[in-house]
């Protein structure tokens, strides 16, 4: 082909010499030449070297979608937690749990909102996670070895532990004295004195309840266990207001208590005020509908309002979420088969 | 502060200075404008270039030559995002993250258009461009001159960070 060059003919295109060039640019050159120089190709190690690029983005995008929503609600778990939500904060960090199971920050964070929710045996698990694990963020850290601590002083002790295993068989009013006497050698020992409590409301003595968690209450006035132990006490000793205040405490330490919210529906029953019982009992299900102290509430709620049917559900669902706790489940059904009367 | 030579941090950085020269091309392609010559990387000064038809139009040069910010940002966050959350928020990480976050600092920590490209708008709009044209261009070249002095105090380093590390937290924050 003929080359016309620009020195050839100075009113030509310089590229290829074309007589007809776009004119007004700085540059001569015809319509085909200037789009094929904007155009101009791109080497093949540059092309090579954005696909390697674009296919190891995309081979770790993959994991994107699951990151970006662990992401978001970690966030939305932190922003509860600011609220002192902690049932929803909880929630969203066991979402997060499910994606990065290994990550320290999150399960300190499951930790401290599991506490507050008391839902120890989530917070244990978590604090498994994180054992022996380090982590940038020590307060963070410092904060959820508090909190455990809370509920830590209420687990037993070795010695506890080998007792209780020793007194499994034993008759139950005999497991209570032998227990008391450990207590009283061992007056530094709250675990016993929780574990006895609980032995005594469970068989109706609500008023040696209410004496052993004052001592209690001496040591850790605000600790969340001794706060609903006792608002359930004072709610069995007719005690409404006094019940009431304890459960309102219980909002200080997390405004989405199911326990709370729960524990002053069943105050509510015993007043015979059914429809605010009602509301609250719906509530504490909404809040967490997994949490089994709030569908017994709900049970029972259903079973004083005539609502047989809901009330059988809400029992089969506590079997099916804890078919190992047979405490809840035994207290409802002699409750809904008229064994034992709530009213 | 520590200097480390120009010339190293562009080899360090070599894909920023790719994607760079890249996005002028790319600018100069979308706007028809001829282009004579592409360095997409040499260890020198500049460390790449793009040699192209001076357009008719100002507003054409304008975007040939902040082209880079938009494109090194863009590309150097989206090539960061899937593994920043996992690497920062959770410290969970696999080998190919770290890899994805060098590429995505690199790229975007060569987002802000050189001295090079700032004196080629200003001088296309010093010979065609009325004084309101000027006046309003003339942040933008004082930005740009800006942003090379902040390199000396890593202020590239640290937009880099702040693209791939930050934004994808900010973007978090705003879903959630």
């Amino acid at each position: 082909m003929e080359n016309h060059s620009a020195e050839q003919n100075p009113n030509a295109c310089i590229v290829c010499g074309t007589p007809e060039y776009e004119d007004g640019y700085a540059h001569k050159m015809c319509r085909d030449c200037r789009t094929k120089m904007a155009e101009l190709k791109i080497p093949n190690w540059v092309k090579f070297f954005a696909l390697g690029v674009v296919a190891l983005t995309l081979v770790d995008a993959v994991r994107l979608p699951n990151s970006l929503l662990a992401g978001i609600h970690y966030q939305r778990g932190e922003n509860a937690e600011m609220q002192n939500k902690y049932a929803t904060a909880e929630k969203e960090f066991k979402y997060v749990a499910d994606i990065f199971s290994k990550s320290v920050e999150n399960n300190a964070k499951l930790i401290i909102s599991s506490v507050h929710n008391l839902d120890l045996k989530e917070a244990f698990a978590a604090a498994q996670m994180t054992s022996g694990k380090t982590s940038d963020e020590a307060s963070l850290i410092t904060e959820a070895n508090s909190c455990l601590n809370v509920v830590d002083a209420y687990n037993p002790n070795a010695n506890l532990d080998s007792l209780l295993e020793k007194l499994k068989d034993t008759p139950d009013n005999v497991k209570t004295a032998l227990l008391y006497a450990y207590s009283t050698e061992h007056s530094e020992d709250n675990a016993v004195r929780l574990l006895l409590a609980e032995k005594l409301f469970d068989a109706g003595n609500f008023t040696a309840t209410d004496s052993l968690l004052n001592f209690c209450t001496f040591y850790t006035p605000s600790n969340p266990i001794i706060l609903q132990l006792k608002g359930a006490t004072k709610r069995e000793m007719k005690q409404y207001d006094s019940a009431m205040w304890y459960y309102n405490r219980l909002f200080d330490w997390n405004s989405e208590s199911v326990i709370a919210i729960s524990g002053k529906s069943r105050i509510e029953f015993k007043r015979h005020h059914d429809a605010e019982g009602m509301k609250l009992a719906q509530q504490a299900y909404a809040t967490d509908s997994t949490d089994i102290y709030g569908i017994e509430g709900l049970s029972l709620a259903y079973y004083l309002t005539g609502k047989t049917h809901e009330a059988n559900a809400m029992l089969a669902k506590i079997k099916a979420i804890a078919p190992d706790d047979t405490t809840i489940y035994n207290r409802l059904n002699n409750d809904l088969t008229g064994k034992t009367h709530f009213r | 502060m520590f200097f480390i030579p120009g010339f190293v941090i562009a080899i360090i950085t070599f894909p920023g200075v790719i994607v760079h020269e890249f996005a002028h091309q790319l600018f100069c392609r979308l706007l028809r404008v001829p282009v004579f010559k592409v360095c997409y990387f040499r260890v020198g000064n500049p460390a790449g270039y793009v040699i192209h038809e001076a357009p008719k139009e100002n507003w054409k040069s304008l975007l040939i030559g902040i082209g880079p910010f938009f494109v090194n940002t863009i590309v150097g966050f989206l090539i960061a995002l899937p593994a920043s959350i996992p690497v920062v928020k959770f410290h969970q990480s696999n080998p190919a993250d770290f890899l994805l976050i060098y590429l995505g600092v690199s790229i975007a920590m060569h987002a802000f258009p050189s001295t090079g490209d700032a004196k080629t708008i200003w001088s296309s709009f010093e010979k065609k461009g009325n004084w309101l044209a000027r006046f309003l261009v003339a942040p933008i070249i004082g930005l740009i001159y800006l942003g090379a002095v902040g390199s000396f105090i890593w202020l590239d380093l640290i937009y880099g960070v702040g693209v791939t590390i930050g934004l994808p937290e900010v973007v978090i924050k705003m879903l959630a």
